[in-house]
């Protein structure tokens, strides 16, 4: 039986385990006693292929993740975007926020508020020696002021009605992850290889991708600095009036 | 109605490269602010605590990845300059050729860096360096004596710390005086050499030299024997007798030797960059930014060899954060399959994407260049009308910076001659044009009229492939690295910088061995401008030597400043192609080139006859100084009244041709003073374009 054991299977299980990681100790449960002794190296080998994130040490235990849950900068900012916008039009405090971005992900949590900012997506404001932060949305709600966003917001809604069931963000997510993995780390991925991925209709994934990117979740690009074998450009999206096919594709932040 | 474009006498957004990150001016608010903050954030991590710091390792180097052409990676890195200013010393490093030389490529780009003005325009980055080094060592000593807690001696201590340049940057200060006589004092020197130690600095043995080294910079004038003999020993040169007593070394500091391999001088340019590195823990941290990174694709030996150089900064060069810039696809495609699983885990986990331009940013960068230009405020109406912007993001809510800029040069042009190009692109640009555009960029920016041992290798070695069936080789030569092989003959270039008599002798002697190897064989070596000339009229032997290899066929190339811009111009342009920030294939740049270059070919794979006797120099009349007079190279600048006449013409004018500023100034020689004194004055652009090169106003500050 042991002999069919293979790493990917923690792989998986990190996966499963999504962003509550697991602890090296859990991990060992997960091999095989035969090969308890190699966890080291076993560890090391998938790590290696970028498919796995760790140790990330708290107190005593050391926790790893699947690439794609590890703490990270966006995840950080992901939170902090998710904790303002339920905060409404109440201001919190840069301490409240910081009180609530904690363990694994406390290290990103300046980074991540500075990316906010800095992107507008939250406003900071003072009062004597407070700062205070609030996201932008509620208060352009207040304000009644018709933005892109509200328009994102509205097609969102629209995106979530059965016409793009034949693929969705959330099955191009595992394999985007999985290609990035495979890069290095390097985001930008070919749209001819999420289509071999994914076994879809290149139209299908077009139009996702397409919608996607005008709700700014995703970018397109062309590949203009290297020469992309035919097959490549041809999974491409062709734009009226553009020149170049977009054949590639970065995805933002966790789903 | 007029045509307010028409009256513009350039297109705004023709300028849509950047080629020298120092040479940034302006920059729209919020876009890369992100990936901008993220370095500048982990830059200040090495910043943390007092002077001096725990020396800081180990630290990842960071990838900043383009999703394409265009989305200003180098744009980003001059952002960052700014950003740091004179936090850091800054080095910025274009592709190194030689697998076998990276070090020394590394260290040669590192020392004309340091030699740039720092950031606050007082002085080179070496001097600011060299001093706040210094300070902090002499602050140390200073706690130290027994007299340390007494209030003058703590004051003193207290604002060396703080104040490093101001208080070592006077002349004759008595805290000067005091430091030079340490250095005069074997014991004193040797105890301020244990005070690096204790502080973990490693300097390999070397500590002492590296103080009497700094010194010999910070305290002298620039061009005096003792700063030139300093940049030679930071270069990993061997230095003459009067050099090393010029410094006050000992004989084993020299450890340049005029015989060393090619690995050794490897070996030692990294040890050099080892101790600059190590010594930042004084004073601030480095900076090192490989840029252009697409010239080692599909090279495997370069991609290796660029693995193994992340990897060394990463265990052993401390105190720096080391950037990385590559395009997504360049990186995945033609890098990433040749390097070492090893070396991609140098490399920072989290990748830093560059982003692309939003409306609002777009609307902000095109309302910038058309007042940059003079353009009246109607213009960014005029331009903006029709919903022009608006079709621009119809499919997507950004797009790269570049192709916003080229759609707005078309825009630009359909404006100004309404009808004529409307809908269609406009016709690509001749190569001759954009080589020309090229070389008056080089000629604009004084840093690459320097030595550049990777410009020339790459054209011994790439520029020459397949011309009249040569085949071209890498020798196992100590010096003459690179052979021109025909069946019948044989071509050797030799690259070096230096002017040291004992090696000059072994090149010549080497030139003579290959001379008589029974093929007829060339041999040569090149020398820039910048350079002092080869044989120098003091040697004895050396010189012998030297001519008679040149009865051997040996030839030292003194290349003239028009002939290192058409070099530089020449990598340049292919390293655009590469990039892909000009319209053309990187084989037919490289295939245009080699037809330009076809009478340098050809002038280098003749078989000269031997040189001339050179008549002997008259008998000198004085008597020979004692130690040699190291002279200033002769370096024209622009007086105070000329500068007001550039200042003046150009302000009246906006933007003028250069020939019309040197006709105002009354002489046509002072083309380089003059582009000297734009690149130094922030009210004063250049602008190079195919036939020559505009100097614009600036409005934006």
């Amino acid at each position: 039986m042991t002999k069919d054991w293979s790493s990917s299977k923690l792989v998986d299980a990190l996966v499963a385990a999504g962003s509550k990681g697991m602890t090296k100790a859990a991990l060992e449960k997960k091999i095989p006693a035969a090969h308890r002794r190699a966890i080291n190296s076993i560890l090391s080998e998938i790590k290696s292929a970028s498919s796995i994130r760790g140790p990330f040490k708290t107190g005593r235990s050391e926790y790893y993740f699947a690439a794609q849950f590890a703490p990270s900068h966006e995840r950080a900012q992901a939170l902090i975007d998710q904790l303002l916008r339920d905060a409404g039009l109440k201001l919190t405090t840069k301490s409240a926020l910081n009180d609530r971005v904690t363990g694994l992900l406390a290290p990103f949590f300046k980074d991540a508020l500075s990316s906010l900012k800095s992107e507008l997506k939250v406003l900071e404001l003072k009062a004597g020696r407070s700062t205070y932060y609030v996201h932008r949305e509620p208060v352009l709600d207040q304000l009644r002021v018709t933005s892109e966003f509200q328009e994102a917001a509205l097609t969102e809604t629209a995106a979530k009605q059965p016409e793009h069931a034949a693929v969705t963000l959330d099955d191009v997510r595992p394999v985007y992850e999985r290609l990035k993995a495979s890069q290095g780390g390097v985001s930008t991925v070919k749209i001819y290889d999420l289509l071999v991925g994914l076994d879809v209709a290149k139209e299908d994934l077009h139009r996702l991708l397409l919608d996607e990117a005008r709700r700014g979740r995703l970018t397109l690009h062309p590949a203009s600095t290297v020469k992309f074998p035919s097959e490549v450009m041809a999974a491409g999206i062709r734009l009226p009036g553009e020149p170049d096919p977009l054949v590639t594709v970065i995805l933002r932040g966790p789903s | 109605m007029m045509n307010i474009f028409a009256e513009l006498k350039v297109n705004p957004f023709a300028d849509d490269v950047v080629s020298e990150p120092r040479r940034v001016s302006y920059s729209v608010e919020g876009l890369n602010a992100t990936p901008l903050q993220r370095l500048i954030d982990e830059f200040h991590e090495l910043t943390v605590g007092d002077l001096p710091r725990k020396p800081a390792v180990g630290r990842k180097a960071r990838l900043v990845v383009s999703p394409d052409r265009g989305y200003g990676k180098s744009h980003l890195l001059g952002r960052l300059f700014q950003a740091l200013g004179d936090q850091a010393t800054l080095i910025y490093l274009r592709p190194f050729q030689d697998p076998q030389r990276v070090w020394i490529s590394i260290l040669l780009a590192t020392v004309q860096e340091l030699e740039r003005p720092n950031q606050d325009g007082t002085a080179t980055q070496l001097e600011a360096f060299s001093k706040g080094v210094l300070a902090h060592v002499a602050a140390d000593q200073l706690a130290r004596v027994p007299l340390g807690n007494v209030s003058q001696v703590q004051d003193a201590v207290k604002s060396l710390r703080a104040h490093p340049l101001k208080v070592l940057g006077q002349t004759s200060t008595v805290l000067i005086r005091w430091l030079k006589s340490r250095f005069d004092d074997r014991a004193e020197l040797g105890k301020l050499g244990a005070l690096l130690k204790e502080r973990e600095i490693n300097l390999a043995q070397r500590e002492t030299a590296w103080l009497k080294v700094l010194a010999g910079y910070a305290f002298t004038l620039p061009h005096s024997l003792e700063r030139e003999a300093a940049l030679k020993w930071l270069r990993a040169d061997p230095l003459e007798d009067d050099e090393v007593a010029a410094l006050k070394l000992a004989a084993a500091d020299n450890e340049g030797r005029a015989d060393s391999s090619v690995q050794e001088i490897n070996e030692l340019s990294f040890r050099r960059l080892q101790g600059l590195c190590a010594l930042a823990a004084y004073y601030r941290p480095f900076l090192f930014c490989f840029d252009q990174t697409e010239f080692y694709g599909g090279n495997k030996a370069l991609v290796d060899a660029l693995g193994r150089c992340i990897s060394d900064f990463h265990s052993s060069l401390a105190n720096n954060l080391t950037i990385v810039t590559t395009n997504a696809n360049n990186w995945s495609q033609e890098i990433l399959p040749d390097l070492q699983r090893a070396y991609q885990n140098r490399f920072s986990d989290d990748k830093i994407m560059l982003e692309g331009i939003t409306p609002d940013q777009s609307k902000q960068l095109i309302e910038l260049r058309l007042r940059a230009t003079g353009a009246p405020d109607a213009a960014f109406s005029e331009f903006m009308r029709d919903g022009w912007l608006e079709s621009q993001f119809r499919f997507m809510p950004e797009i790269g910076v570049r192709d916003l800029l080229m759609k707005a040069a078309a825009r630009f042009r359909s404006l100004v001659f309404p009808g004529a190009h409307s809908g269609e692109p406009p016709p690509p640009t001749p190569l001759a044009d954009l080589y020309a555009i090229e070389i008056n960029k080089i000629h604009a920016n004084t840093a690459l009229h320097q030595y550049n041992q990777d410009c020339l290798m790459w054209f011994a070695e790439v520029l020459a492939g397949g011309h009249e069936g040569v085949t071209i080789k890498t020798t196992a030569n100590r010096y003459f690295a690179i052979r021109w092989a025909w069946p019948n003959r044989s071509t050797y270039f030799a690259f070096e910088g230096g002017d040291n008599n004992a090696r000059w002798r072994a090149i010549a002697k080497e030139a003579i061995e290959l001379s008589k190897s029974g093929k007829s064989v060339a041999t040569f070596v090149f020398r820039t401008p910048d350079l002092k000339s080869i044989p120098r009229p003091t040697w004895g032997p050396a010189k012998a030597q030297v001519e008679t290899a040149q009865k051997h066929g040996f030839r030292i190339v003194a290349l003239s400043l028009d002939e290192v811009c058409e070099l530089h111009a020449a990598r340049e342009l292919y390293s655009n192609a590469l990039q892909r920030n000009i319209d053309c294939a990187p084989a037919e740049v490289l295939a245009w080139l080699k037809a330009r270059f076809e009478p340098w070919l050809k002038r280098y794979a003749a078989i000269h006859p031997p040189a001339p006797e050179q008549p002997a120099p008259p008998p000198s009349t004085t008597k020979k100084p004692r130690a040699r007079q190291v002279v200033a190279p002769i370096e024209t600048t622009l007086s105070k009244t000329q500068l007001d006449t550039v200042e003046r013409c150009v302000g009246e004018k906006m933007l003028v041709d250069i020939r019309e500023v040197l006709r105002e100034l009354g002489d046509e020689s002072l083309q380089p003073a003059l582009l000297r004194a734009v690149e130094t004055n922030p009210r004063l652009k250049a602008h190079p374009g195919p036939q020559t090169i505009y100097l614009q106003w600036r409005i934006v500050a």
